[in-house]
């Protein structure tokens, strides 16, 4: 079921920051996106969730950025392309949307020059067609009058429907694969979920695959299929949604559920995961990088990094308990 | 748009009635009898000088006198001229052609020069391209303006007789021609202030959100820099253009004595020398106001460029 | 020594504009010692003689030799741009720091007078206002100081606006600390780097606008020798003596260019966090 569109392998991410040092974003990731199947990517701000979406677009600036591994999209190694080969892939096979509607809209260009530049740009149509077109996909992604909302500018939009513009952007050329990065995390919660139900529908309409951002159990829990626990620039645990809820192994994921608020839960119950994560310029090596931070940890976690142990369905967990784990659950 | 044209002229109202005070005080500021000043000599008769100052009205008091002025300046009259025997609006209708003429020329030369520096500035940023092209303009700005006429004229005009040394032509055609050297000293003085600011918003719009998105969109970087980027430098870079017109209106009374136009700069340094009050109060009303229209001029192509700034 | 060699690597242009610039003042303080000529004696024999091993930069029109004038020149032509900074520094500083730490009315009706000034040409207000408070070097001083006050107490107040929020105001407030000891002794020290910044930039542009004033004939009288005014008597020989304007121009872009390297770089030295875009 559901054949794999985008494959990541052993991808790592290093930055040059300022002082010549290297920030190692992304250590050592995998995963594959499914053709009508959303993935869910969680963890922590600064856990390299977002470097690792944007290394798919490769959005980052290279003269600072040096990768490794390979993302393999339609037999292609993505991080080995061109800028002209990227720019065909770009908003044409794989589009992405972003957190920030307001700021990710140019405030100066009419909406519909913007949702019809992406058209031109791939589709090689005429102004008009692309006008036609860009016309049905506001009206698709839920933008009552769109030819009169076609001349304005994204200030006279609200957030949410600067949401649906983006999505609408990155919808126009009907992309095989969606990335969104965190596209609910500024709005509203009853607005959240009028976009999450249109990104869902959006998706099986059109058989893509989502690739989703958020550190909101909940968003995850809506929307997703199967999630990938991301810690200190490396996949932690990896599972399907429901084993995720129901039988989390990596002590950090127990500890993002425990920080959840549940229904019917007294406030003062909800735990917090002591610490800080590690800095991103440490070599995490020789370690579990949750160790400082693990009440389980032992002498070994600091000193050996787990290696990834992969269970019968699909399930996949990087911790040296792993076999007590599993007998505990 | 134009309820917002109107809000910003009328704006301009209470300024206009500050500045004619300001500047007719100002020329009031002057030491000594105006009147013995105006015919240049302390030998002169009493009766001559009494008859000078009931022709300028010297002998009313000084809001009188104001009064008196600034009712000729409603009715489009600036008074007359004592040393060149002549109205004042007409001396100015005749020199101000050439001086506009320049004006625009240098403003073309400045622009010209500034977009391509800037935009490449930002674009290489930080690389040696990038530190040359702000060497050369900061050069550019060390310079001062009649220097910079001086060493054109010797390079041009002088050694190499490609064009006129100094003065007007007869027509606006041959004026090009003769304005060419004067405009380009006076227009390279804005290339450095416009081609940085240019630079800094460019590179600021460059790490924006919004073109991240273009470049997720896969649109080229052709596009992004001369659309999305450039788009959104416009109104730093008109702003500061706005700023650079109005000093270059100062900039006029040097580059025209340095080559002997008859524009509105050597009037009103004619003017300062012979203390023609008339003159030198008359232009620098003129000068006022153009300055003011240029600021509601960049204040309306901004609104229209970003209609957000005509809500505020 | 180490960190010497590595501040020239990052700001080479700054290093050696200052450089330039001491041997500037070097060479017009020793003026007396250096100029081989006495500015001022004139040689009608050899009038505009073109450079040669007797006249390093020729001689003008009344036989002088240029380059002892341009040495003498100098003291004037720096002296006057300090002087101007000096005023402007003097009135601008304490205007700034109490419309930045007091705020409200005062604050604003300053800083709308600000702007109405430096909405126009600097250059235009200083030639009407010299022209009628009569011409002349002290005048054109003054006046130019005056008007630099805008530039210098905006800048003072924005830093004050940042200052103010600063958890060591707070405790100056704590302390009893009163406003004037608060604003002076604490607050203006956290100021001085961008207040240097401006202060070079400053002697730059107001050298550019006094050597326009003494070329109109407003600023410099003979028979005192300034920069500015030997490019107006080089103007008139433009043709047939173009070492005069060319070496006095030069002088003037040459210090202006120090002026102006130097800020660029003492602003990118002294605040780091803030790097120039």
């Amino acid at each position: 079921m559901g054949e794999n569109i985008l494959d990541i392998n052993h991808l790592s991410v290093t930055f040059q920051n300022e002082g010549g040092k290297a920030i190692h974003a992304v250590r050592d990731v995998n995963f594959a996106l499914k053709r009508g199947k959303v993935f869910g990517l969680v963890g922590e701000s600064g856990c390299g969730k977002s470097v690792t979406v944007k290394t798919i677009l490769q959005l980052h600036d290279k003269k600072i950025t040096s990768y490794d591994g390979e993302i393999t999209y339609d037999d292609q190694n993505i991080l080995n392309m061109s800028e002209k080969e990227l720019s065909k892939l770009r908003g044409n096979h794989i589009s992405m949307i972003f957190q920030d509607s307001m700021t990710s809209l140019n405030p100066l260009i009419k909406i519909g020059d913007q949702i019809t530049e992406v058209i031109i740009r791939h589709q090689k149509l005429s102004k008009a067609e692309a006008k036609k077109r860009a016309i049905q996909i506001m009206a698709d992604v839920g933008i009552t009058s769109p030819e009169m909302r076609f001349k304005q500018y994204p200030h006279e939009f609200s957030g949410g429907m600067q949401q649906r513009i983006m999505i609408a952007i990155a919808l126009a050329c009907e992309p095989t694969i969606l990335l969104a990065d965190e596209p609910t995390t500024a709005l509203d919660v009853t607005i959240q979920a009028q976009i999450l139900k249109l990104l869902r529908n959006i998706k099986d309409k059109n058989n893509m695959a989502l690739l989703m951002i958020t550190h909101d159990l909940g968003v995850v829990a809506n929307i997703c299929d199967e999630v990938a626990v991301m810690y200190a620039g490396t996949i932690v645990e990896y599972a399907d949604v429901k084993t995720l809820f129901q039988k989390p192994l990596h002590p950090y994921t127990q500890g993002l559920l425990k920080a959840m608020p549940q229904p019917g839960m007294n406030k003062s119950r909800l735990e917090v995961i002591e610490g800080q994560p590690p800095k991103l310029v440490k070599s995490l090596a020789n370690q579990c990088p949750f160790a400082a931070r693990c009440k389980y940890a032992m002498e070994k976690c600091f000193t050996m990094k787990p290696q990834e142990v992969v269970m019968g369905d699909g399930h996949r967990v990087s911790c040296h308990r792993v076999n007590v784990l599993k007998e505990e659950v | 748009m134009l309820r917002y044209a109107i809000k910003r002229i009328l704006a301009l109202i209470p300024i206009l009635i500050v500045v004619s005070f300001l500047i007719f005080f100002m020329v009031r500021l002057a030491p000594g009898d105006p009147a013995v000043n105006m015919v240049g000599g302390a030998n002169t008769s009493e009766e001559i000088l009494s008859n000078i100052r009931a022709k300028y009205h010297l002998d009313k008091s000084i809001p009188e006198q104001y009064t008196i002025w600034i009712s000729g300046v409603l009715k489009g009259d600036l008074g007359t001229s004592y040393k060149m025997n002549s109205s004042v609006v007409k001396l100015i209708g005749e020199r101000i052609p050439i001086t506009i003429q320049l004006l625009t020329m240098s403003v073309f030369w400045g622009v010209l020069f500034s977009i391509p520096i800037g935009v490449m500035s930002a674009v290489k940023k930080n690389t040696i391209v990038d530190k040359l092209l702000s060497v050369v303009t900061s050069l550019s700005i060390s310079s001062p303006v009649f220097f910079t006429g001086m060493v054109l004229m010797l390079i041009f005009a002088v050694n190499l007789h490609l064009l006129p040394t100094y003065g007007t032509g007869e027509n606006i055609l041959e004026n090009f021609r003769y304005m060419l050297l004067p405009s380009l000293a006076l227009g390279v003085n804005m290339v450095a202030m416009n081609a940085r600011t240019l630079r800094s918003s460019m590179i600021q719009a460059m790490e924006s959100n919004y073109v991240q998105t273009a470049i997720a969109k896969g649109v080229s970087r052709r596009s992004i820099i001369l659309k999305h980027a450039l788009k959104n430098s416009w109104i730093p870079f008109i702003t500061i253009s706005g700023v650079q017109v109005a000093s270059l209106l100062g900039g006029t009374s040097i580059i025209e004595t340095t080559f002997s136009i008859n524009g509105i700069g050597s009037l009103l340094i004619n003017g300062v020398n012979t203390t023609d009050y008339s003159v030198v109060q008359g232009l620098a009303l003129v000068i006022v106001i153009a300055i003011l229209l240029i600021n509601l001029l960049v204040d309306i192509i901004c609104g229209l460029i970003d209609t957000r700034i005509q809500l505020k | 020594m180490k960190t010497f060699f590595r501040t020239i690597k990052k700001y080479p242009l700054a290093v050696v504009s200052a450089i330039i610039l001491c041997i500037i003042i070097v060479l017009t303080v020793l003026a007396l010692v250096l100029a081989p000529y006495d500015p001022t004696a004139t040689d009608i024999l050899n009038t505009t003689k073109a450079p040669d091993s007797m006249h390093w930069l020729g001689t003008d029109m009344q036989g002088r030799d240029v380059f002892s004038r341009i040495l003498y020149g100098g003291r004037t032509a720096l002296l006057a741009p300090l002087a101007v900074v000096a005023i402007a520094l003097v009135i601008g500083i304490p205007l700034g720091l109490f419309a930045g730490y007091s705020g409200g009315k005062f604050d604003n009706i300053l800083m709308r007078i600000c702007d109405v000034i430096l909405a126009f040409p600097s250059m235009l207000i200083a030639l009407l206002t010299v022209a009628f408070l009569g011409r002349g070097l002290q005048n054109a001083i003054a006046v130019l100081g005056l008007f630099y006050i805008p530039m210098i107490a905006r800048m003072v107040r924005a830093q004050v606006i940042v200052q103010r929020e600063q958890n060591y105001v707070e405790a100056c407030h704590a302390m009893g600390y009163s406003t004037l000891r608060t604003v002076f002794i604490h607050i203006l020290p956290n100021c001085v780097s961008a207040v240097i910044v401006q202060a070079t930039l400053c002697l730059g542009y107001a050298m550019l606008d006094l050597a326009a004033l003494s070329y109109l004939g407003l600023g410099v009288q003979p028979p005192m020798s300034d920069w500015g005014y030997m490019l107006s008597e080089g103007k008139q020989v433009l043709t047939f003596a173009p070492w005069l304007p060319l070496s006095a121009g030069a002088a003037i872009m040459i210090t202006v260019a120090c002026f102006n390297f130097l800020g660029d770089g003492l602003d990118d030295y002294l605040d780091p966090r803030r790097k120039r875009v």
